[in-house]
């Protein structure tokens, strides 16, 4: 059966949402990697609290979708994983914000949108 | 409740960097080559520009030997190279007003002290003192951009030196100045060392996929 259509603007937003972005731990990676250029692997396992099997997974999904840019290079003998983000997840992200801001404003008592 | 502020987190990730000691490590040794240099003659401190390059080199070197092993490795956006005619600006605006304040308080010590006290005190006291306030700039902005808390000991320190150790009488106003550069590159360069340490104990060093060392 097809899902009827939703009226409510901003109940739209929510069922619009990118939910590759809106799981939590990939939300927390696509936030650090937007105010960055590029980071590694470590710095995001350090940063996110992530281990190396999940944080990898999720990048993975990030890769897939096309939202990131990963390298792979050997330090010595050492694997070295070099992340940024595509304008596509750039773009992502952004929309992403502003579905969230449209939702959260209209929630009284929110402290602010994500974003700022 | 969902909230991620952009801004904090680029300042969290510039934080990391910050933690290691190295900014101190290599303001210390700045100073106290500058501080070395006015004690043996003013004119050379213009000299210590070129060690910045060197220095430089060598903080890139341990950064990447004993902070990106342990922390990882992030780069930050790089910000358009500034209009040069604003540089430029910036640059005369900034010795235009140095020049005015020097000349400033020449006048008025001059005019209220006459010209032997006037010197004196405009050596001995004023030109320690203002150089104590411009060192506590930098400190200050990094504090205020990065929440940065030992920035506003440093100035305080700064501005603290540069009144109290023309207290001394040294005869000489560069060795008041050495002094003060001296005081105020050690105190840089012993934090930066306990910085660096607490940084090495906190962080063990890791690669990806575990601790080095690990295959």
């Amino acid at each position: 059966m097809e899902a009827p259509e939703v009226d409510n603007e901003d109940l739209r937003s929510v069922t619009n949402l990118d939910r590759l972005i809106h799981e939590p731990a990939r939300l927390a990676i696509v936030s650090l990697l937007y105010v960055l250029e590029s980071a590694d692997f470590l710095f995001l396992m350090n940063q996110t609290g992530l281990t190396f099997g999940n944080l990898s997974s999720h990048i993975s999904k990030l890769e897939a979708a096309g939202y990131l840019d990963v390298t792979k290079t050997f330090l010595g003998k050492k694997p070295h994983t070099t992340l940024s983000m595509t304008d596509e997840g750039r773009a992502a992200f952004d929309t992403y914000c502003q579905s969230m801001r449209r939702v959260l404003d209209g929630i009284p008592g929110t402290d602010g949108p994500p974003g700022h | 409740m969902l909230n991620i502020d952009i801004k904090e987190i680029e300042r969290r990730a510039h934080q990391v960097f910050l933690q290691d000691g190295w900014l101190e490590i290599f303001a210390g040794v700045y100073l106290l080559l500058m501080g070395l240099a006015c004690a043996i003659n003013p004119s050379l401190v213009v000299f210590c520009v070129f060690a910045t390059l060197p220095l430089r080199r060598i903080a890139v070197a341990a950064k990447e030997r004993y902070v990106y092993p342990r922390v990882g490795y992030a780069a930050f956006p790089v910000a358009p190279p500034p209009d040069p005619k604003k540089v430029a600006g910036v640059l005369i605006g900034g010795l235009a007003v140095y020049v005015l304040i020097m000349v400033g308080a020449l006048a008025v010590l001059y005019s209220t002290m006459g010209p032997v006290e006037g010197r004196a005190f405009l050596y001995g006291r004023f030109v320690p003192a203002f150089v104590g306030c411009l060192f506590a700039i930098g400190p200050i902005v990094f504090a205020v951009k990065f929440a940065m808390a030992r920035g506003y000991v440093f100035s305080a320190a700064s501005v603290f030196l540069g009144f109290a150790v023309p207290s001394l009488g040294l005869d000489d106003w560069h060795k008041t100045l050495a002094l003060q550069m001296l005081i105020l590159g050690v105190l840089a360069l012993l934090s930066g060392l306990v910085f660096f340490a607490r940084f090495l104990r906190k962080y063990p060093a890791t690669r990806e996929g575990g601790p080095v060392g690990s295959s």
